[in-house]
């Protein structure tokens, strides 16, 4: 899906990409991952024809600056921060269906799918909307027109838990086919969700690695918890990852937690180490 | 396809453009202006034989000769560079669009906008005129809204070339300015001053103003009502010695436009050509 031989790009004297050799194949699920300012969104940048560089870079066979309709046809884009446009959301998705083959439907399902309803929003304009909201909407949007090649720039980073468990199954709906680009600065944000890691240095590949046992995007572990005491900070934040209180134990908390994010879930925890007394995490639906 | 896409993006911007508290602003200064011109009385008083709609007209044309130029420059030039800074351009340019079409979208649909509230003042302005019954230089009006509708893709197509080149939005603020100051200044007071103080050769100054769209702008609108130039300096004077009254007019209007396309153009060529984002 993705080649790149000898790619090189260079902003004035700083060299940002160093004659990067990458292949990525289709279906595919592939973690940039790296440091802040080491390349990862000016490859992408690349990859979306909005960079010219050196060297050899092809996107489903293409040369992603001069066919980019072609390209950018196969292609869904979620990027770090929302853009900031002015438009009201109807009239951005009027502008997303009319360019790219996608229906409001499609869209509005999707989100649907993420726990935003777009009905509700559609006057309101785009950049008044929450962080969270906008990013639902982007995810949905990129979703829905079931692209090729899914590139997300630090995806989920406005997500509460709920929506990135959404956001995880809403991925497991795609074709398995689907290649996957997904960067990140943190390792554990991602190492989940993917079958292959990629960092980057000072525009170089220092490490390529396959993922072993990448859980099933869409599964979810029974989780259950109990607290020595419940503090409201801890209450809320169990809430938002969907965990109740027992009926007859309000010390002992239940509920599903996506098996991509378990790690993310243990390491919050170890914020509570003194508050938790028992942790059960099991499967549910193996 | 490039049609669709080109027409999609001119929406878009239109809409936005509409939208925009300082459009708001914008439309409500000129056609405000236009209203508040009647309800004082202009059209009735004279001044330095200028009476009725005419003068009305003239100095409608004379506050958007200082007005337009800034404000299409500051407000263009900051918001297309701004929406770069806010990702914008690299959300829009990931979706299957033609650099060129999303180019051409924005500038027709900034162009739509910043014309319409001109001429709907200027038309405004006839038909109130012609309803209190006072004759309308029709003729003046129709050329008015097209040298208004010249220099404003003049501004625009500056504005745009400025938008793709300058690295932010305080750049492209400053060179807006600039731009604004030179061809402000290069108009008959400045460019008499040079010619005595520096012993310039007449020729360049004269020609000078000729290339500076606002001199253009000036001369033109008010030859329609003051045959002899009476009103402006000695350049503006040698300027319609030299061209005569039709040729005078004519250049008023192509000139800027040709200047505006050009820049629009170059700007396209760069946009198309380098990093977008």
């Amino acid at each position: 899906m993705i080649a790149m031989r000898g790619l090189k790009k260079r902003f004035g004297t700083h060299e940002v990409l160093r004659t990067l050799d990458l292949e990525i194949a289709a279906g595919e699920r592939v973690a940039l991952i790296g440091q802040n300012g080491l390349g990862k969104t000016t490859l992408l940048r690349c990859l979306l024809g909005l960079y010219t560089g050196d060297g050899v870079l092809t996107v489903g066979g293409l040369d992603p600056r001069r066919d980019r309709r072609e390209v950018l046809r196969f292609v869904g884009f979620v990027p770090q921060l929302p853009p900031g446009i002015r438009a009201t959301v109807a009239q951005y998705l009027h502008v997303v269906t009319r360019l790219c083959e996608v229906t409001s439907a499609a869209i509005r399902d999707t989100c649907e799918t993420l726990g935003l309803t777009i009905d509700d929003l559609a006057h309101k304009p785009f950049y008044a909307l929450s962080g969270g909201m906008k990013q639902k909407l982007l995810i949905g949007v990129a979703l829905a027109r079931r692209p090729r090649l899914l590139i997300l720039d630090e995806p989920a980073a406005n997500l509460d838990p709920r929506a990135r468990g959404a956001f995880f199954e809403a991925l497991s709906r795609l074709d398995e086919s689907t290649t996957m680009l997904l960067t990140s600065h943190r390792v554990d944000e991602l190492s989940g969700l993917v079958t292959r890691l990629v960092e980057l240095d000072s525009g170089e590949v220092v490490l390529d690695d396959v993922v072993a046992a990448a859980p099933a995007l869409d599964r979810t572990l029974a989780c259950s918890l109990t607290l020595e005491r419940i503090e409201p900070s801890v209450e809320k934040t169990l809430r938002e990852w969907g965990l109740q209180p027992n009926s007859s134990d309000d010390s002992t908390w239940q509920g599903q937690v996506s098996a991509v994010d378990r790690f993310r879930f243990l390491a919050l925890l170890t914020r509570w180490s003194g508050l938790v007394r028992a942790v059960r995490i099991e499967e549910s639906n193996p | 396809m490039a049609q669709s896409e080109r027409t999609t993006i001119l929406w878009l911007e239109l809409r936005e453009t509409l939208r925009a508290r300082w459009f708001q602003l914008y439309l409500l200064g000129f056609v405000g202006l236009m209203g508040l011109f009647f309800v004082f009385g202009l059209a009735e008083s004279q001044v330095m034989g200028f009476h009725g709609l005419g003068r009305v007209l003239l100095t409608f044309i004379q506050v958007t000769l200082v007005v337009l130029p800034i404000f299409v420059l500051v407000t263009t030039a900051r918001t297309l560079v701004g929406d770069r800074e806010a990702g914008v351009w690299e959300y829009m340019l990931s979706m299957p669009v033609g650099f060129r079409s999303y180019y051409l979208g924005r500038f027709g649909g900034r162009t739509i906008a910043m014309i319409m509230p001109l001429v709907a003042a200027l038309l405004g302005g006839a038909t109130i005129g012609a309803l209190k019954g006072q004759s309308v230089p029709w003729t003046a009006v129709v050329y008015y809204a097209m040298i208004v509708v010249a220099l404003t893709v003049c501004f625009l197509g500056i504005s745009m070339l400025i938008s793709v080149t300058a690295s932010s939005q305080e750049m492209a603020v400053g060179w807006a300015f600039a731009v604004w100051l030179l061809s402000e200044a290069l108009v008959d007071a400045l460019l008499l001053g040079l010619l005595i103080r520096q012993r310039l050769p007449a020729d360049l100054a004269v020609g000078a103003a000729m290339l500076n769209p606002i001199q253009a702008f000036r001369t033109a609108a008010v030859l329609l009502f003051d045959p002899e130039l009476t009103l402006l300096g000695p350049i503006a004077y040698t300027l319609l010695d030299v061209m005569g009254r039709p040729g005078l007019l004519v250049w008023a209007i192509s000139w800027p436009t040709a200047v505006g396309v050009l820049c629009a153009v170059v700007g396209l060529v760069v946009f198309a050509r380098r990093d977008v984002v």
